[in-house]
């Protein structure tokens, strides 16, 4: 109990005296932590995005117009036995008439002119993994009767390319951020020491152990990662309620991060912190220290 | 207690500290270590502390080579040697009660012992009644009690003092060899280097004295210089 009351009191006066250097290096914490919390809710948003839009992706197998009922039944056998093929629907000239007629309701112009002929028929093939397109299209491509094999997912891939690379980006900053709090907290630590340095050489004359000497600057850099942490935490919080809550309300049809998604930032954020602060810590020590 | 086997020792920039120092200190002796500044007296404390690695020879403290002492061992070996300087180096932030506590606290004593002897060890240095002053308002006789006291609070079984009266004026050197004489009457092993000869003529203890890192002498009863 008395080991943990000297620590304790050894590193509330060290932060108190270097309060400038520690707040620089708080705030640091803070932006890279930030960043490393946003960077998790990006990517878990991403995944809700993926999963919601790849869910009902299917493969349209369009068909020309003068194909026989025979060859009609081929390409839908050829369909049905593929092991890649969840669900394979077919839909007529006349129900995609139909559905051409629904989307575009506010463009009577365009349904008028447009006659149920004008449009293919086509098969609906549902897979079991999206990703499998490329089989399928390969199997059926050539087949007599197929006019087109068009997947949905193209346009999403192009989108997907985008988020990606602005996910690399904030994990990338992150990083450098990670790089510059532990160099400012390594500061705080090697400064902290230097002011110190006479108390230093007494407890090494009387015998101090080289760890009870580093515990309290250790514990030192430890609270002001710590602290960086908890306004990462606060901040994310901050930012869910003010900008995706009110978001919501626009597009409330597509799966948005939640509060359960941030509360699953805060270990990796408090350990992160903790875990960055006394890696600099050491380093800052490993020469100042030696017996 | 303390023994120098062949012991030399030189700096990374060629100076000869020390060279070919052999000593033998048996428990309980009180010995002055003599010779004028640069002849080696402060590297022989250091080598016993451990501050510095002798370039050959060996030294054995209280019968163990600490030569072979691994890195993390070494508090321990300090915790058996109290050391006194020159400057004192008290911590001018702390009382004078917590400039001494400070010695216990930091190798993990109790806060009950350390309120047991403090107090009693102050009183023994005489300043029983100066445990909350600071040390800027205490003179430099008091002020190298204060050190003593913190060098035997944890009843170590040497004394190490690196010219411990060399910033006081002679009266108050006085004062402190008779401290340093009561320690070394209850037991404890004294090694004090110092280039005060009266203090050395008026002790009339062992004399060993170094020229240029040798010991040119060894003497049972000895004075500063030879009459």
């Amino acid at each position: 109990m008395h080991r943990l009351e000297y620590y304790f009191k050894e590193t509330f006066q060290g932060l108190r005296r270097n309060g400038l250097v520690a707040f620089a290096a708080v705030s640091t914490t803070f932006i890279a932590l930030f960043l490393v919390g946003g960077a998790l809710l990006v990517s878990r948003e991403l995944n809700l995005l993926i999963e919601f839009t790849t869910r009902d992706v299917e493969v349209s197998v369009f068909l020309q117009n003068n194909i026989s009922p025979a060859q009609q039944q081929n390409l839908q056998d050829i369909l049905t036995g593929m092991p890649q093929v969840q669900k394979v629907t077919f839909e007529s000239k006349e129900e995609a008439y139909q559905i051409f007629k629904k989307e575009f309701a506010n463009q009577q112009a365009l349904v008028q002119n447009v006659t149920a002929d004008a449009l293919p028929a086509s098969f609906r093939v549902k897979l079991k993994d999206p990703t499998q397109f490329a089989v399928v299209s390969a199997r059926i491509s050539g087949e007599p009767g197929v006019e087109r094999v068009v997947d949905n997912r193209d346009i999403l891939k192009r989108l997907f390319a985008v988020i990606h690379v602005f996910r690399v980006g904030v994990v990338a900053v992150a990083l450098v951020m990670l790089l510059s709090a532990a160099t400012l907290i390594g500061n705080t630590v090697r400064l902290a020491v230097f002011n110190r340095r006479r108390e230093i050489g007494v407890m090494r004359l009387v015998g101090a152990t080289n760890w009870h000497i580093r515990v309290p600057f250790l514990i030192e850099g430890m609270i002001e990662g710590l602290l960086g942490a908890g306004a990462a935490i606060l901040g994310l919080f901050i930012m869910k309620v003010l900008f995706i809550d009110s978001f919501h309300g626009l597009v409330g049809f597509l799966p948005l991060v939640g509060t359960p998604d941030v509360i699953f930032t805060v270990p990796w954020l408090l350990v992160l912190g903790a875990l960055v602060a006394t890696i600099a810590g050491l380093v800052a020590m490993r020469r100042f220290l030696e017996v | 207690m303390i023994r120098l086997d062949n012991v030399t020792k030189i700096y990374k920039d060629s100076v000869v500290a020390l060279q070919d120092a052999s000593i033998e200190v048996g428990k309980g002796e009180f010995v002055f270590v003599v010779g004028p500044s640069g002849s080696g007296k402060s590297t022989m404390i250091r080598l016993l502390l451990k501050e510095e690695e002798p370039t050959k020879g060996d030294i054995f403290v209280a019968g163990k080579n600490i030569g072979k002492l691994s890195p993390w061992k070494v508090p321990y070996l300090r915790r058996n040697m109290g050391t006194v300087f020159q400057d004192f180096k008290l911590l001018p932030d702390k009382t004078v009660f917590d400039n001494v506590a400070f010695a216990l606290e930091v190798i993990g004593q109790s806060r009950a012992t350390i309120d047991s002897r403090v107090p009693e060890i102050l009183t023994l240095v005489g300043l029983g009644e100066k445990l909350a002053n600071y040390p800027d308002e205490l003179s430099g006789g008091e002020q190298q009690r204060v050190s003593i006291a913190r060098a035997f609070v944890n009843r170590p079984l040497i004394l190490l003092a690196d010219e411990p009266t060399g910033n006081l004026d002679p009266a108050t050197s006085v004062d402190i060899m008779k401290l340093l004489d009561r320690i070394n009457r209850v037991g404890t092993t004294v090694i004090m280097a110092t280039h005060d000869n009266a203090i050395v003529d008026a002790m009339r203890r062992r004399v060993v004295e170094l020229e240029d890192g040798r010991v040119v002498r060894d003497q049972a009863r000895g004075v500063y210089g030879y009459a």
